[in-house]
């Protein structure tokens, strides 16, 4: 049987802030924090500040605890994947996840194979996405272990909410992410300081890439603010070259070195490569990350938790079919209109396709589409999604949790609640639509 | 807050450039009599060409120089979170956001906050230098173009020098050349043709 939760009486946190007088203050108070974000609105991409709900979303302590032990447990596993794939490839050997669908994976990446990233942690920063059904279950979207973003705004809505003088009635405090973010740096450092990597001011999480510079102390860089030499990573500071120890990468991986990956990127630092395998600089996350980040291998979780821990997950996903496996790509065709189907190596919200909303002649494309190419599609059952309240009404809502690793496995007690745009079944920001903060009670 | 890398060197020094032109100009608006004539006269100082328009919408409307130099502010400072704070990006925040809807009541204040605000909390000497570096260039710029003071003159130059000391960075930043030729142009009380040295002043700046 399921564990399922009642949605809080939310009226019973946010009364004592006498909120209704405070809302526009709030959003106010947010919107001076400059929050931008990159979306794209009618195909044209334009930054805006993300659009902020100020009603929290409020999750009850033992309910966010069963979430934190599902988390937990997941993100180990996926990071004992990681260790595996590029390591003993025992799971592969064992049967367990198909070998071709793992090594054709487009986030599988060959040159990490045998490389161990400092004290053995891949996926430092994860960022996985929940979904509540009206039911009151929670489930599991997707795992995203490469770049996860969004911390930054249910942190800067917090420091907003202090800033108004207000705090949350008996809520945790959530401020505690640039500390836990710190923690790692330190735990994999390898002597020098902490920078974060970013694509540049165009950047559609540039307002987070600085964000999270700030509040952990960190340097933050361009590709072409850094420089490898004798297979070590350098900054370069106003004040002069400095080593660095620890590289938060908010460039996806195969951009992060053109030569050693996409040779057309322009965002990265030639050679980091050699130098993160040399051990002289800890990347987060680290490099072949997307292993484990790919929509297909998603589907194999529930069994990576089993093989690695030896236990049943404790969250859920919904029924997921991979058009490879016997009999599924029958299934598929026949429920389409059941179903939505993701393109495994997209991300953002792109290449989701809801069967339904799709007109016959987009249908048979997408259907011939999936027939030439099943490695890179899968199916999965619409979960019917828990409204939240907010100040345009009932919104669908899901949940970013960050899961963060080093010595051990914590996962922030908060998240990025984001809603979907009116009227659409998708939930991301990029795709439009807005957040909330997200609060975890005391009780 | 974090190690000021080298390319951020040109958006400090122009965060504090843009801050000080937007008060600079504002303050000194504000305290013109309300004749056309003369803010005609005080808008050919700033070399804006204001024909077809009301002295007022040249600075205070939506492209309006003010209103120009605020969004300018802002930009580099969105760049420099991570070593001036979110605070500083909230005043820079404000001040657009306010003269988007007409009000530019609390401008000056926000500038003055936001230079109190790299001063006091700051740790990076670079960073701090670097924005009071700017922000002498635009006093000497703005001194220059309304033939002002020579004091007030010196007193930007030895700021601006003084900046220069604690900051080798800034130092190689600065062109000792563009310095010298203003410190002798305020010697010899010839307070105009500052503003023909200023746009060199950094060009010592190999990174930008």
């Amino acid at each position: 049987m399921a564990e399922t939760f009642e949605l809080p009486d939310t009226a019973r946190y946010i009364m004592p802030l006498d909120f209704a007088d405070e809302k526009s203050k709030l959003v106010r108070a947010f919107n001076d924090y400059a929050p931008r974000f990159g979306v794209m609105l009618n195909g044209v991409k334009s930054e805006r500040n993300l659009p902020f709900d100020p009603n929290p979303r409020i999750i009850a302590r033992e309910e966010f605890e069963f979430l934190k032990r599902g988390l937990i447990q997941r993100t180990d596993a996926l990071n004992a994947f990681l260790n595996d794939v590029y390591g003993d490839c025992k799971i592969l050997k064992d049967g367990v996840v198909p070998a071709d669908f793992v090594l054709s994976s487009q986030g599988f990446l060959p040159r990490c194979i045998g490389i161990k990233p400092r004290c053995g942690v891949y996926a430092h920063i994860a960022g996985i996405d929940l979904v509540k059904s009206k039911g009151g279950e929670w489930f599991v979207l997707e795992d995203n272990l490469r770049v996860p973003s969004g911390v930054s705004y249910p942190l800067a809505a917090r420091r907003a909410l202090k800033d108004i003088g207000k705090s949350g009635a008996d809520i945790v405090d959530s401020s505690d992410y640039g500390d836990m973010l710190k923690q790692v740096f330190d735990y994999v450092s390898c002597g020098g300081i902490d920078c974060v990597l970013t694509p540049g001011r165009n950047n559609c999480a540039y307002f987070e890439h600085g964000y999270l510079a700030e509040i952990t102390g960190s340097a933050l860089a361009c590709g072409n603010d850094l420089f490898t030499d004798s297979d070590a990573l350098y900054f370069k500071g106003a004040d002069g070259v400095q080593r660095v120890g620890a590289l938060y990468t908010r460039v996806d991986g195969v951009y992060a070195d053109p030569l050693a990956f996409r040779s057309t990127s322009t965002v990265g630092t030639p050679n980091l490569f050699s130098a993160y395998a040399a051990g002289n600089v800890a990347v987060l996350n680290a490099f072949g990350c997307g292993a484990a980040d790919d929509k297909g291998v998603y589907c194999f979780v529930p069994q990576l938790i089993k093989y690695y821990l030896g236990q049943d997950a404790i969250l859920r996903q919904p029924q997921t079919f991979l058009p490879t496996r016997g009999g599924e790509m029958r299934y598929i065709v026949d429920n389409f209109d059941r179903l939505v189907i993701k393109d495994v190596s997209e991300s953002g919200g792109f290449g989701v396709r809801f069967g339904a909303t799709l007109n016959e002649a987009e249908k048979a494309e997408l259907k011939a589409e999936i027939a030439a190419f099943p490695r890179r599609f899968i199916a999965q059952e619409i979960v019917d999604i828990e409204e939240l309240p907010s100040d345009c009404g009932a919104v669908k809502a899901d949940l970013r949790a960050f899961v963060v690793t080093s010595d051990k496995t914590r996962v922030w007690e908060s998240g990025l609640t984001r809603f979907a745009a009116k009227d659409s079944l998708m939930v991301n920001s990029s795709q439009g639509g807005g957040f909330k903060d997200t609060w975890v009670s005391f009780q | 807050m974090g190690v000021v890398s080298m390319n951020d060197l040109d958006k400090l020094f122009w965060s504090g450039r843009y801050c000080e032109r937007a008060r600079g100009i504002y303050e000194r608006y504000n305290a013109l009599p309300s004749d056309n004539g003369l803010r005609r006269e005080f808008l050919n100082r700033l070399g804006i060409d204001c024909r077809g328009l009301l002295p007022e919408n040249a600075l205070l409307a939506k492209d309006g120089a003010v209103t120009a130099a605020l969004r300018m502010w802002r930009e580099n400072v969105l760049c420099l979170r991570y070593v001036l704070s979110g605070r500083a990006v909230k005043l820079a925040e404000k001040s657009v956001n306010e003269s988007e809807t007409g009000n530019f009541d609390n401008i000056v204040l926000y500038a003055y906050a936001f230079f109190g605000m790299t001063d006091d909390l700051t740790l990076d000497t670079t960073a701090r230098c670097c924005i009071t570096a700017g922000r002498m260039c635009e006093q000497l710029d703005l001194i220059s173009r309304f033939n002002e003071d020579t004091s007030d003159a010196r007193q930007a130059l030895d700021r601006l020098i003084e900046a220069c000391g604690q900051s080798a960075a800034v130092e190689n930043m600065i062109s000792r050349c563009a310095v010298r030729l203003i410190d002798d142009d305020i010697r010899a009380n010839n307070i105009v043709t500052i503003k023909s040295r200023t746009p060199h002043l950094e060009s010592n700046n190999e990174f930008s």
